[in-house]
């Protein structure tokens, strides 16, 4: 929705309402306190995949129900983060990351890129893991293994730089 | 085939397919639907000079077209596997291995595409 026009030029002289925008921090803030859940629950579920590759299976419901916690997580943060996309977009790359420092949306370009892999991911690491007895389908774990270390990268690396840019700017206000 | 085989294929199919295709986006400018955010709209041109979101609709290919290539496996596995069959060993750590060294290249391919357009590799040194 347009808003107020000043000028049809530049974004300096044009006031939108670009979509969110009035919640983004809020929605920032449960961006981030879901991350938590879905970092520990991530996590404490690699240890225990972890243990797998040295013949212990003792911890197997547990690491079932991180499995669980962390697929939820992941979509809940994901789709905060697509629906505060746009107002990023503008307010942040646009205006402060692009023409200062395009570095950084080098490092945010890939966080969104790994992001949607690692959506497909979660859901295949998901369905995997629910046909999946670890103590007793040992070969299917050459794939489960690797895959929740490719996702604890895609989210740890995540976290590291969502955290980093809103460091360098976490608001427009 | 059992079901947990079935599962574990296509698995393996759609993380493959999923990180191919998405590459596929950047290897060959696939034209995509791209949201403007301040025009509120979609367009399937890239405007040069208007900021715009291609994210989304990278992902929605790739979903979609990793999703088409997995239900194909599916279906031939179903016509052509009897359900007595089991998978070997070799080659369920095969397809693991493949599929992880897949999504590990894509990746890899992703940030290569980034760190270089955005001058990442120059701040750090490696140009």
């Amino acid at each position: 929705m347009l808003f107020l026009e000043t000028e049809p030029v530049g974004l300096s002289t044009i006031c939108f309402m670009i979509f969110l925008e009035k919640f983004y921090s809020l929605l920032l803030l449960g961006h981030l306190f879901v991350t938590f859940v879905l970092l520990g629950s991530m996590t404490h579920g690699l240890l225990i995949v972890i243990s797998y590759l040295r013949g212990k299976f003792n911890r197997q419901k547990l690491e079932l129900f991180y499995t669980k916690v962390s697929l939820w997580s992941y979509v809940i943060v994901y789709v905060i983060g697509a629906l505060i996309y746009p107002a990023y977009r503008i307010y942040m790359r646009q205006q402060y990351f692009d023409p200062q420092l395009p570095w950084a949306t080098g490092l945010f370009e890939v966080k969104e890129h790994w992001g949607a892999v690692g959506l497909a991911m979660f859901f295949v690491f998901y369905f995997l893991r629910k046909n999946l007895q670890p103590a007793e389908d040992k070969d299917k774990l050459w794939l489960y293994v690797p895959l929740c270390f490719l996702l604890n990268i895609i989210v740890w690396y995540k976290v590291v730089v969502g955290c980093y840019l809103t460091l360098l700017k976490g608001s427009w206000s | 085939m059992k079901k947990s085989d079935v599962t574990y294929v296509l698995s393996a199919a759609f993380v493959t397919f999923t990180s191919f295709f998405y590459c596929c986006t950047m290897w060959f400018a696939i034209k995509l639907p791209r949201y403007y955010p301040l025009e509120h709209t979609w367009k399937w041109v890239n405007e040069k000079g208007v900021p715009s979101q291609g994210w989304y609709g990278m992902q929605v290919f790739a979903f979609l077209a990793a999703g088409i290539v997995t239900f194909i496996i599916y279906l031939v596995f179903k016509r052509a596997v009897s359900a007595e069959t089991s998978l070997k060993p070799a080659h369920i750590r095969i397809l693991g291995v493949a599929a992880t060294l897949t999504a590990t290249i894509c990746m890899g391919y992703m940030l290569y595409h980034e760190f270089e357009k955005w001058g990442v590799f120059g701040l750090i040194g490696l140009e």
